[in-house]
């Protein structure tokens, strides 16, 4: 058995060794290759994943390197203290999902208004990264965490260049925190007081320790250990020891249809691979091939049948481990020919109160619609797509909820917590049958859709994810009907303009690009359209994702938000 | 042409000498001796940016008697000497604000006006470095900075190396010196934001608070 001081010296040899693969992958936004590909929201984070491909490790090994080291160099996005969902796709043909999702603390009780705060410990929920992180190692992956957390410790202990984008996030956090002088995460950011300048080296040593001691002694130290201590105290009990104690993350099966022939593996509720699912199952019953992405008559299709798939979101996705959620009937291909007979090609579908909300009980065994409720989503997620070369791969949507989340930093570990608790609604006496009204250890309904696509052979075909709340559905389908339906390339398919259509929203919402004549077509159909957006707008995600033809690899980094790609 | 330009052009003299060669050298420059701005100070963003906040901290570790407001009414303006405008637009800001770059400059331009009627000392500042440049960021440079009196930019002085990073660089294509040139306007460039206290402290012959 090792000691302390061993298993930190062993750490340490492994960062020395894994970093000396760092010459091996430089990340570029769009990068081909036949033996892997990691492609994320920063260059930095798909280099860790390449030189752990590099080193022999799978794609799994992979994702949990390029997982934690996003934490480092996106700290807005993503952190220790957020959560996250990954579904992976292995060559020996299972498929599976992790969940690890946040869960409401143990405290919470109907009645706690979680609108507000929305910083702060109040807003925070028990995060699951180290747990859903470590668990996909454990089940899956063939390196140790130490070997595959490696690069994102030298990252956090070396430093790395202050991005553009980052820079704007911290001008953002040091307004957050009284121009810097937060007392947590002022020296941290802003050591002299101001924001540093682009290109300067931004370490980051207390998560560089956080990092090391999960490393050497596994998720124990976060959960049981000093940094849970240390959660309880910066949330001033908010989140209790207890709570922490008891979080585990997930494996569960994954929600698997089929579009085009193409085998579309997502997440399982409470996240947004069945609504995927659903709108790809609609649009199953149009041939969209014969037009183009800017066609009217497409764009009107593609957004009712996102329209109807959001509506049914709502009333039947909920923590699969408080509800029987109806997925047999959602995912039925006859309920969703059923909802495609709604679509009218001549009017629009009204979002939000005329929006119907189907019955999928009607297709599988007998059950009880429940009401709706809304929430409003944070954008700030970050999107990790992986491919190896044997063919496994994991696709991954990991966040903090809002960009630094409840902007509460643990000190000592300098990473920040998430805030997540007001993804829940509030309780309503009026509106009983909510689903997503926050309880005790209740994972709250988000957005999330990582997916891979199998292609008609069965092999991998796409590795596809994005941040942006509310978008992301739509973000997700857009991108696989480009390439699918459209022929266009993984780059293409990324930087066309696309648009949003769910119930939540009273308009389509949809990006520069798309031509006046498309746009005034739509409005002749009834849609309510808004389209002062820029071109490539970050407002509609950041695609990360890997496309795979003729065995080649082509991982593209997003162009809306700076990412790269890179390979072994 | 305002009766105090020697004045000022003096004091930037001095400034640059001392602002660049660095704090150690600053503590041995002579102070300028004649006060040659006024305080209380309005400190305000044009743009929306971070650097007005900084600029905050910039006139706290200055020990300067100083009023800070985002995006004032014009009204803030009484009874101050000096306004300083901190150049730099973020699109955040300026969301949150509810306000385009267009309505931004106007307001700007008509704080600055009523500046003028009170008599008041305006100073152009852009401290965040190259980093704060761009399209967005130059329309505000170009309609505001000739209005000042006064400008202090985070960027390269022409007649000697910068030293820094290129992204620190907000004059490496020379704006704030064409600019400075065509309106006979006095500038200071400091080469760290920190470096900052130190022109504040000699603009407004006020003792160092650190």
């Amino acid at each position: 058995m090792h000691s302390r001081m061993e298993h930190r010296g062993i750490v340490a040899v492994l960062v020395l060794v894994v970093g000396l693969f760092a010459w091996t992958a430089a990340a570029e936004q769009v990068v081909t290759s036949t033996e892997g590909m990691v492609a994320t929201a920063h260059e930095l984070a798909s280099e860790a994943g390449a030189e752990i491909l590099a080193m022999g490790g799978n794609a799994v090994d992979a994702a949990v390197a390029a997982a934690f080291a996003i934490t480092v160099v996106e700290p807005n996005a993503s952190s220790l203290g957020g959560e996250g969902y990954m579904v992976i796709s292995l060559a020996d043909g299972r498929d599976l999902a992790i969940d690890y999702k946040s869960v409401a603390p143990g405290h919470i009780t109907y009645e706690d208004d979680n609108d507000e705060p929305r910083r702060g410990p109040e807003s925070t929920c028990v995060p699951g990264v180290v747990a859903g992180l470590a668990l996909a190692l454990e089940e899956y992956g063939t390196m140790t965490l130490a070997e595959v957390m490696a690069p994102a410790i030298r990252l956090a202990r070396d430093g790395f260049a202050l991005d553009p984008v980052l820079y704007d996030n911290l001008s953002n956090l040091y307004g957050y925190t009284d121009s810097g002088t937060d007392p947590i995460v002022g020296p941290v950011y802003f050591p002299d007081g101001f924001i540093p300048d682009i290109g300067v080296t931004l370490v980051q040593k207390d998560l560089a320790y956080a990092l090391e001691l999960i490393a050497e002694q596994g998720p124990s130290v976060f959960y049981r250990g000093e940094i849970a201590l240390a959660i309880e105290e910066i949330t001033e009990g908010f989140l209790r020891y207890g709570d922490l104690q008891r979080y585990q993350a997930v494996i569960r099966d994954p929600v698997v249809s089929e579009y085009r022939g193409y085998e579309v593996i997502g997440t399982p509720p409470n996240v947004a691979g069945v609504t995927v699912a659903e709108a790809l199952n609609i649009l199953d019953n149009f041939d969209l091939s014969p037009l183009s992405w800017d066609n009217p008559t497409a764009v009107h299709i593609v957004a009712e049948a996102l329209k109807l798939a959001s509506a049914d979101r709502l009333p039947y996705v909920g923590d699969p481990d408080f509800y029987d959620v109806p997925l047999e009937g959602l995912l039925s291909e006859e309920y969703a020919t059923a909802r495609a007979s709604l679509i009218d090609l001549d009017n629009a579908i009204m979002p939000t109160n005329s929006t119907p909300t189907g019955d999928p009980y009607l297709y599988m065994a007998v059950g009880e619609p429940v009401a709706v409720g809304e929430e409003v989503y944070s954008p700030s997620t970050t999107q990790l797509s992986i491919l190896d070369s044997d063919g496994n791969a994991v696709s991954i949507t990991q966040t903090l909820s809002s960009f630094w989340g409840s902007r509460l930093m643990v000190p000592g570990y300098g990473f920040f917590i998430n805030d997540e608790l007001h993804n829940f609604n509030d309780y309503n006496p009026d509106n009983l049958a909510d689903i997503n009204v926050h309880q005790p250890f209740k994972r709250p309904r988000t957005v999330i859709a990582p997916t891979i696509v199998r292609d008609p052979a069965g092999e991998v075909f796409m590795v596809v994810g994005t941040p942006g709340a509310g978008r992301i559905p739509s973000t997700v389908v857009l991108t696989i009907i480009n390439v699918i339906d459209f022929g266009m390339s993984l780059e293409e398919a990324i930087l066309a303009p696309k648009f949003c259509s769910r119930v939540a929203y009273k308009e389509l919402r949809m990006e520069g690009g798309y031509p006046q004549e498309t746009l005034d077509a739509l409005a002749a159909l009834g849609h309510t359209v808004k389209a002062d957006y820029d071109e490539v707008d970050l407002y509609f995600g950041g695609i990360n994702a890997i496309l795979v033809e003729d065995g080649v690899m082509t991982g593209v980094g997003s162009f809306r938000r700076d990412g790269g790609a890179a390979a072994p | 042409m305002y009766r105090r330009n020697l004045r000022l052009l003096v004091a930037a003299l001095s400034v640059m000498v001392f602002a660049f060669a660095g704090a150690a050298l600053a503590q041995e420059t002579e102070p300028v001796e004649e006060e040659a701005f006024g305080t209380p100070v309005l400190i305000v963003s044009v743009g929306q940016s971070a650097g007005a906040q900084q600029a905050k901290v910039l006139a706290i570790k200055a020990g300067l008697d100083y009023v800070f407001e985002q995006r004032p009414d014009l009204s803030l303006l009484e009874e101050k000497q000096t306004l300083i405008l901190v150049m730099g637009a973020s699109s955040k800001g300026l969301g949150a604000a509810g306000v385009d770059i267009e309505g931004e400059i106007a307001w700007a331009t008509d704080l600055v006006a009523r500046a003028r009627e009170l008599e008041m000392t305006v100073i152009a500042m852009h401290i965040e470095g190259g980093s704060r440049r761009g399209p967005t960021s130059d329309q505000i440079i170009t309609a505001l900075t000739p209005l000042a009196d006064y400008i202090v930019v985070k960027g390269a002085n022409p007649d000697i190396e910068w030293t820094e990073s290129e992204e620190a660089n907000a004059n490496a294509d020379g704006l704030f010196d064409t600019i400075a040139a065509e309106h006979e306007i006095a500038i200071a460039y400091i080469a760290k934001t920190l470096d900052g206290v130190g022109v504040l402290i000699d603009l407004f012959g006020i003792e160092a608070t650190e």
